[in-house]
């Protein structure tokens, strides 16, 4: 046992562990693009840096655990220094749809700003995996434009391969343990050594559009940045601004079960309190919160094909 | 100046429905970003509707739409039981029992309008425009919007009558009315739509010529917003643009596949779908 501790919690730690797989086990998020749950650390997104007592700054996916080791994941340096290098994927990576104030609700088929389809998001924009880390990093203003290169795609029997899409995470060959032979100039994958295999795990763990096969929906074993859930009890509604807003309302199990807009955040949620099945609840402030709440309602639709059970209740009405 | 772009406000009621006889008289209102409707509904029929346009005093639009669907009727507001507001401003309807999305209620509504058959919904409204799927019910199984931005709308559409100096209602016939199918203009934004149609303008293109490319441009957008969501037969168009042959025989074309004939004024789906709503919440109620 190695007695660690990270953002001043005291934690007891295996030999031979990484920061990265500490702290994800014990539940602090540390993004991370190139790491994935049981595949070796490439450690080329450079996303999940931490800084650590007498270390400094480094990477926590490949330093392993040592005894009474200070950690904190989230000093000025560390925050600055994720998103100078989420900027680097970003500038080589389709990302107008990330920064567009319009992006929640939108078909991406037709562009207001008239961004080159080339330039958009892809079909994966309700779950990306990047999408969500780059949320959580924060996208720096003064991230590259994009530019498309129109590098090579590929039709296989099973799935299909978009270069353009590709961050160069190297998930699919680990977990596929193909023959590492053929890495392209800027680390991006040429997948041909992929294409005998029989498995498609290779296309699951990959956290872009790059790779595309018979999953529609997010990766269970992907760790995704935690949301500001709430607890709804009075102490943190104080909190709460008489406001106009979309609010969620969660399960004990923080499953999603409402989703409604509002003029006044602070009085909805108060009478929300005697609803016994909301546990937690999520808000964002928004003067158009009639036309947000059916965005979110949209997104949920299209991520679970239902209408979260408050939204529903209508079913009685018919 | 004539405004050419401002379609005309209504009211109609039904004068064959002696209203005092009636058990339940259940109201729906639709504040739209553009328009606003009040239908009101005597047993589950239709009594009376108004349409107006969305001042920029929502409260206040809704009362009016629903005073103007009460005139010369002989009903008040205290005869009405259960009222549900709809639409983007539906929380401005402050004499509202109770509030629905548009979504719910326009496909309730547009299954009261076309009838069971009804799968699939296209609402082209003021500001934005909705897919929506539904069952035999009329209750939502799936929907998908447009972004934010008014490009082939409703409102869109207001500005190309102003810029042409065409009367709105007159739009579609005279988008159909070319020798040639123009290419459709390459933006349904309005700012940029606009300066392309002067562009063509004078390049010599006559308005029925920009009229047509513009429906055109709005139709194909619409289309690939359906086309994403999947059209399930029978397929109806609620909202204004439903009114635009133009719009809707492009899209029919291109779709091939025909909308359903409307039996009542498409723009008032909304507020009707929220009036049925608003009986069995009455009835509920009651119980």
């Amino acid at each position: 046992m190695i007695n660690i501790t990270i953002d001043n919690e005291r934690i007891k730690a295996e030999e031979g562990e990484t920061i990265l797989e500490v702290a994800l086990k014990n539940k602090i998020y540390i993004p991370h693009l190139c790491y994935y749950e049981g595949l070796k650390p490439s450690g080329v997104c450079g996303l999940c840096y931490v800084e650590i007592e007498d270390f400094g700054v480094k990477k926590s996916c490949i330093l392993m655990v040592r005894e009474k080791m200070v950690i904190e994941t989230e000093t000025q340096k560390v925050l600055e220094l994720r998103r100078e290098k989420l900027s680097e994927i970003l500038a080589n990576h389709p990302h107008a749809c990330l920064v567009c104030s319009q992006r929640e609700g939108c078909d991406r088929i037709s562009c207001s700003f008239e961004i080159p389809k080339n330039e958009r998001c892809c079909f994966k924009f309700e779950w990306c995996e990047l999408r969500f880390v780059s949320e959580y990093v924060g996208i720096r203003s003064d991230t590259p434009k994009y530019e498309f290169e129109n590098l090579s795609m590929r039709k296989e029997k099973n799935f299909e391969f978009n270069q353009n899409l590709c961050i160069g995470c190297l998930r699919c060959l680990w977990v596929s343990s193909a023959p590492f032979k053929k890495i392209s100039k800027r680390k991006r994958i040429l997948v041909e050594l992929l294409k005998d295999s029989s498995s498609l795990d290779f296309v699951r763990v990959c956290p872009t559009g790059a790779l595309r096969g018979d999953v529609i929906s997010l990766n269970p074993k992907v760790f995704l940045p935690p949301k500001k859930i709430l607890e709804l009890n009075s102490k943190n509604l104080k909190e709460i601004r008489d406001r106009s807003g979309v609010y969620t309302l969660l399960n004990e199990k923080k499953e999603i079960i409402l989703i409604s807009g509002t003029p006044n955040l602070k009085k909805s949620l108060e009478s929300q309190m005697e609803n016994p099945k909301a546990s937690f609840f999520t808000f964002e402030l928004c003067e158009m919160y009639t036309m947000r709440e059916s965005e979110l309602l949209q997104s949920f639709l299209q991520k679970h094909k239902r209408l979260p059970e408050g939204n529903d209740e209508l079913e009685e009405l018919f | 100046m004539k405004e050419y772009w401002r379609w005309k406000e209504y009211n109609w009621h039904n004068p064959e429905i002696n209203w005092k006889e009636a058990e339940i008289i259940s109201c729906g209102i639709d504040v739209g970003s553009v328009s606003t409707q009040a239908v009101i509904m005597t047993d589950g029929k239709l009594f009376s509707y108004s349409s107006r346009r969305t001042g920029s005093d929502s409260p206040d639009s809704a009362q009016k739409a629903i005073d103007w669907a009460l005139e010369d009727t002989g009903m008040g507001l205290n005869d009405i039981k259960y009222i549900v507001g709809t639409g983007y401003g539906r929380v401005n309807v402050s004499f509202a029992t109770r509030t629905i999305t548009e979504i719910a209620c326009h496909a309730r509504g547009a299954n009261f309008m076309y009838g069971p058959s009804v799968r699939t919904i296209l609402d082209m409204g003021g500001q934005d425009c909705k897919a929506i799927r539904c069952d035999h019910r009329g209750k939502v199984t799936n929907f998908l919007m447009n972004d934010k931005c008014a490009a082939g709308t409703g409102r869109g559409m207001e500005v190309f009558a102003d810029l042409l100096a065409v009367s709105i209602e007159d739009v579609g016939e005279m988008s159909l009315n070319v020798e040639e199918e123009p290419e459709p203009v390459s933006s349904t934004c309005v700012v940029f739509a606009k300066s392309e149609a002067v562009g063509l303008l004078r390049q010599g293109w006559d308005k029925n010529k920009v009229l047509a490319a513009y429906c055109s441009a709005m139709a194909h957008r619409v289309f690939t917003l359906l086309e994403r969501l999947g059209v399930e037969r029978d397929f109806a168009i609620t909202g204004g643009i439903a009114k635009n042959v133009g719009v809707v025989r492009r899209l029919e074309d291109e779709l091939d596949l025909k909308a359903l004939e409307p039996k009542l004024d498409t723009q008032i789906a909304g507020a009707l779908g929220a009036a049925l709503f608003a009986k069995v919440l009455y009835e509920k109620e009651m119980k």
